[in-house]
């Protein structure tokens, strides 16, 4: 189910009012229901790997830090992931008839593996409990990392594995084809998968005590507004709101609602709007010029900024209604002047948790320049190949991990978001500026790299920015965005400007109700405008 | 990659205003009050700055046209047909199978050939092209805007004994396939409906089982909507047998007085029809299931056979237009082949993917009409060898 579908419409007030009526503890199994069925609507068979990840990692958890299980830990735990094997492979939903739907036959394969593993799990825990302490924190934290690694290794880079060593294969005289296999890649895989890691490795450093609750834990994993394209929240802050009593103010609901019609402004208003005259140029197999190439790509700047916060906001303000916060994921990236700067706009969640998780233990900023320069661009080169399985992904991380690395080299800025500018001066500003526009160029070049489709797009699209400087590269072929979207994106740069201006993300509070009403009706106002336009799946979901 | 500044916090601070219960409620109520009363003060605004001009032939403002696409087909067709041809829009004209226009019968010049063409814009454009590349030729053309292939066929059983046409030409539009499936082009022209109508067919157990529209020709159209029995008559046949037609975009209501009304519709309205070409068009092609394939195959064959009857050359024009890459030709051209049809496909010179090859507005640049015209020549001038 997506944000901006009629389906959503009509899910999140039914939620949101059986929420209101619930205790804490239904709140909870009411909305782990919810969570699956939002999850379920695109394909019911992945939910399986959602309980099995839930699975390991409850039981990884809590034999990391207590090192045994209870039998009642080790049923749930068993008899959550049969259930699931049962209801989302062995069943299948999609068939018409009711016999047909049990006449499953390698639903029911899929399911004896299953029920083989979880057998394999019981006999061989009385081993791995015996285990010195040391040893057993790590046994079950590699459990962990090598299932989760390996379903998002297995379900999103196998075939891209398989299809890049393509020539060695086809030295060894076989033919890679043969090896590709018929995988569909589950949505928001590489967002919960990620979520789930940082609960067993903050247990496995001491920052986290295990929970014994199988299906709070179990909500931490598959809560629906965050679920498939992040925030990538950490356990050491949603489990607590999950498992403890929430209150819910005016403040928070107003602000939750603000934020859902924030997210699908910038969705349905801008990024939508704008979408068809990046793909006009991206998709097309004829010829482009040099201003259609720059022009698409500062819009595919403003669609994915706009596309990616946006579900960010709407997943933001779906918690928050219901007194759950979520991590801000965007702040005004497009201000940054430098691109150590830019990672604490951009994609907070996955910035924080590539530093927390890849980036520190690979040494950080300790020893010497060349390893520091060393670890950035590993860890940048794998923020992008988390990002798809796909070599412009890859170029993409590696371009971002080789301006960190020259940005560094040059000494040039360590602002942050939020960073205080006291008692600077005009000519400071100015310049500030001309980076702020400088390095916007610099962002929009990775998004190039992002958005094409293949490599000779980038080759080409590149040769033609460099060379391509006559007079008749300056006009426009590509298709114009609507109405809606450069009506948005004018709303959205006036916003976001005054938001910059005044260091108040909540800015629009100062203002008296009329005028403040005016603001949210502008924005009903383009989102019906914007509805218009074919929807286009978040871009995010596919990673 | 540095640590994130301790004083950046990545979670909205409290807020210092608290309000509970009745207090809070009754700020919602408020804010919502002011809210639906700017949403009005919009809605009054463009209708008052963008007011549609009153002569259905007028050209508004691209501004005025995108506010009024979401009105409903019904109100739009009460607007552009009015009581005469001269105070009727243009496009409401065109397409009728009986237009009372009159066509030249022979060639005009001496030793020169009449060409009759079949189908839409596209076909006008190419053949148009053709005769400026060839003076000796003269057209007669017979078209509907967007014609789908089923009023093409209709129009050549309608006029086959009206001319002496050495060479006969049928345009096939890949994105007007699927109407074979529909009996009017109110249905599937959301935006600016196109009132013609036409026959619908069907291949049953290898015949072909005709679906008549009822009406023919614009005065009926005309006296059907004046009169509000007849119109519900109308309204009823064309929904029991047009794939395409859906209540919610059609009918007249309310909602037309208003801008937003306008553009909930036209989004409704958008998805309406992308859900029906989802059903009969994916990346992959035409989805067979659906019939119209069948149907296209059938009409074709049939339509080459009975030109060829009437001692005439069949050409088929394939035009493979944006977001159909060459599924018309995948669909057609084993038929064409096998039956040994003349024809030529845009999907050769013309890839639907490449934007180089059309205009803004979606039809093929001269440039493609040109490198059409000459093949279309060069069949002709095949055949007489």
């Amino acid at each position: 189910m997506a944000f901006n579908s009629i389906e959503f419409l009509i899910f999140l007030p039914t939620v949101y009012l059986l929420y209101r009526l619930l205790n804490l503890r239904l709140q909870n199994v009411m909305l782990l229901a919810a969570s699956y069925l939002f999850y379920g609507w695109w394909d019911e068979r992945f939910l399986f790997l959602i309980v099995l990840s839930t699975a390991i990692d409850f039981s990884s958890g809590i034999m990391i830090d207590e090192g045994k299980l209870t039998r009642r830990d080790r049923a749930k735990a068993s008899a959550w992931t049969l259930l699931s094997a049962i209801a989302f492979l062995g069943i299948n939903w999609q068939a018409p008839e009711w016999a047909a739907k049990f006449q499953n036959t390698v639903g029911w394969q899929y399911c004896g593996y299953v029920l083989g593993l979880v057998i394999a799990g019981n006999a061989l825990y009385p081993l791995l409990a015996k285990l010195p302490k040391q040893r057993r924190r790590g046994v079950f934290l590699f459990i962990s990392m090598a299932a989760n690694l390996g379903l998002l290794g297995f379900f999103k880079y196998c075939n891209f594995f398989i299809d890049s060593a393509e020539s060695v294969i086809t030295s060894m005289g076989m033919h890679a084809t043969d090896f590709r296999l018929d995988i569909v890649l589950p949505v928001g895989i590489s967002f919960y998968t990620f979520q789930t890691m940082s609960y067993t490795i903050d247990i496995y450093r001491g920052h986290l005590k295990p929970t014994h609750r199988f299906l709070d834990f179990a909500l931490f994993v598959s809560f629906f507004p965050q679920l498939v394209a992040g925030p990538i929240e950490r356990a050491t802050h949603l489990l607590p709101s999950i498992l403890h009593e929430r209150r819910i103010d005016w403040e928070q609901s107003m602000r939750g609602c603000f934020l859902i019609l924030m997210g699908l402004f910038k969705k349905i208003g801008v990024a939508d709007s704008v979408a068809i005259a990046v793909n006009s140029v991206y998709l097309t197999q004829g010829d482009v010029t040099q201003l259609d190439i720059i022009v698409a790509t500062v819009l595919f700047a403003v669609q994915i900024y706009c596309d990616f916060s946006g579900y960010s906001d709407i997943a933001r303000g779906c918690s928050k209604i219901m007194g759950i916060e979520l991590m801000t994921n965007f702040k005004l990236p497009y201000v940054s002047r430098t691109p150590s700067e830019f990672w604490t706009r951009w994609h907070i969640s996955l910035s924080s948790w590539l530093r927390d998780y890849l980036y520190i233990p690979l040494g950080g900023n300790r020893g010497n320049k060349f390893m520091v320069y060393r670890n950035l661009s590993l860890t940048m080169l794998l923020g992008g190949l988390w990002h798809g399985a796909a070599w412009n992904f890859v170029l993409w991380g590696a371009y971002q991990g080789a301006i960190l690395c020259i940005y560094r080299l040059l000494g040039i800025g360590v602002r942050r978001a939020g960073q205080e500018e006291i008692g600077i001066t005009i000519k400071q500003r100015i310049l500030g500026m001309l980076n702020m526009i400088f390095f916007f160029g610099v962002t929009c070049y990775g998004w190039l790299l992002f958005r094409a489709v293949s490599f000779e797009q980038i080759v080409g699209f590149t040769g033609q920015l460099l060379t391509d400087w006559g007079s008749s590269s300056m006009h426009l072929t590509m298709r114009k965005p609507t109405l809606a979207g450069m009506l948005g994106v004018l709303v959205l740069i006036v916003y976001e400007l005054t938001e910059y201006n005044l260091k108040d993300t909540c800015f629009y509070k100062r203002f008296p109700v009329p005028i403040r009403a005016g603001l949210y009706a502008l924005m009903i106002f383009i989102i019906f405008m914007g509805t218009s336009n074919a929807p286009v799946q978040f871009i995010y979901f596919q990673f | 990659m540095p640590p994130f500044n301790s004083s950046t916090s990545n979670f909205d601070s409290p807020n210092g205003e608290v309000k509970t219960g009745k207090s809070a409620l009754i700020c919602a109520a408020w804010l919502m009050l002011w809210i639906l009363l700017w949403l009005a003060a919009m809605d009054i605004g463009i209708n008052v700055l963008f007011p549609y001009p009153k002569a259905p032939d007028a050209q508004p403002s691209r501004l005025k046209q995108y506010f009024e696409y979401g009105r409903s087909t019904e109100g739009k067709i009460r607007y552009m047909v009015g009581d005469t041809n001269d105070n009727t829009a243009s496009v409401s004209l065109a397409g009728w199978m009986d237009d009372s226009k009159t066509r030249p019968t022979t060639a005009t010049k001496p030793d020169g050939t009449l060409i009759a063409v079949y189908g839409q814009s596209f076909t006008q454009h190419a053949c148009n092209t053709w005769a400026k590349q060839n003076d000796s030729l003269t057209m007669r053309m017979i078209l509907g805007p967007g014609a789908p292939l089923n009023h093409s066929y209709a129009m050549y059983l309608e006029d086959r004994d009206k001319h002496d046409a050495k060479v006969c030409v049928l345009g096939i539009l890949a994105s007007s396939l699927p109407y074979l499936d529909t009996i009017a082009g109110m249905t599937w022209s959301f935006e600016r409906p196109y009132t013609f109508m036409f026959p619908k067919y069907t291949v049953v157990d290898g015949k072909l089982n005709v679906i008549d529209p009822t009406i023919h020709s614009m005065q009926q159209f005309r006296d059907t909507l004046n009169d509000p029995a007849k119109w519900q008559q109308l309204v009823s046949h064309v929904s029991e047998h047009d794939a395409f037609f859906d209540a919610t975009t059609f009918n007249a209501c309310m909602t037309d007085q208003s801008a937003i009304g306008r553009m909930l519709r036209r989004a409704w309205g958008q998805r309406h029809m992308q859900a029906m070409q989802a059903k009969y068009h994916t990346a992959d092609g035409f989805n067979p299931q659906t019939g119209i394939t069948d149907t296209a195959r059938f009409l074709v064959v049939d339509w080459a056979k009975k030109v060829r009857e009437d001692g005439r050359l069949p050409i088929v024009y394939v035009i493979n237009d944006r977001g159909f890459a060459d599924h018309l030709y995948q669909e057609l051209g084993d038929t064409l082949k096998e039956y040994n049809i003349p024809f030529v496909s845009t999907h050769a010179y013309a890839p639907a993917a490449d934007l180089a090859n059309f205009q803004s507005d979606g039809h093929f640049v001269h440039a493609v009409d040109e490198i059409t015209a000459l093949k279309f020549e060069a069949i002709v001038q095949d055949a007489l060898k």
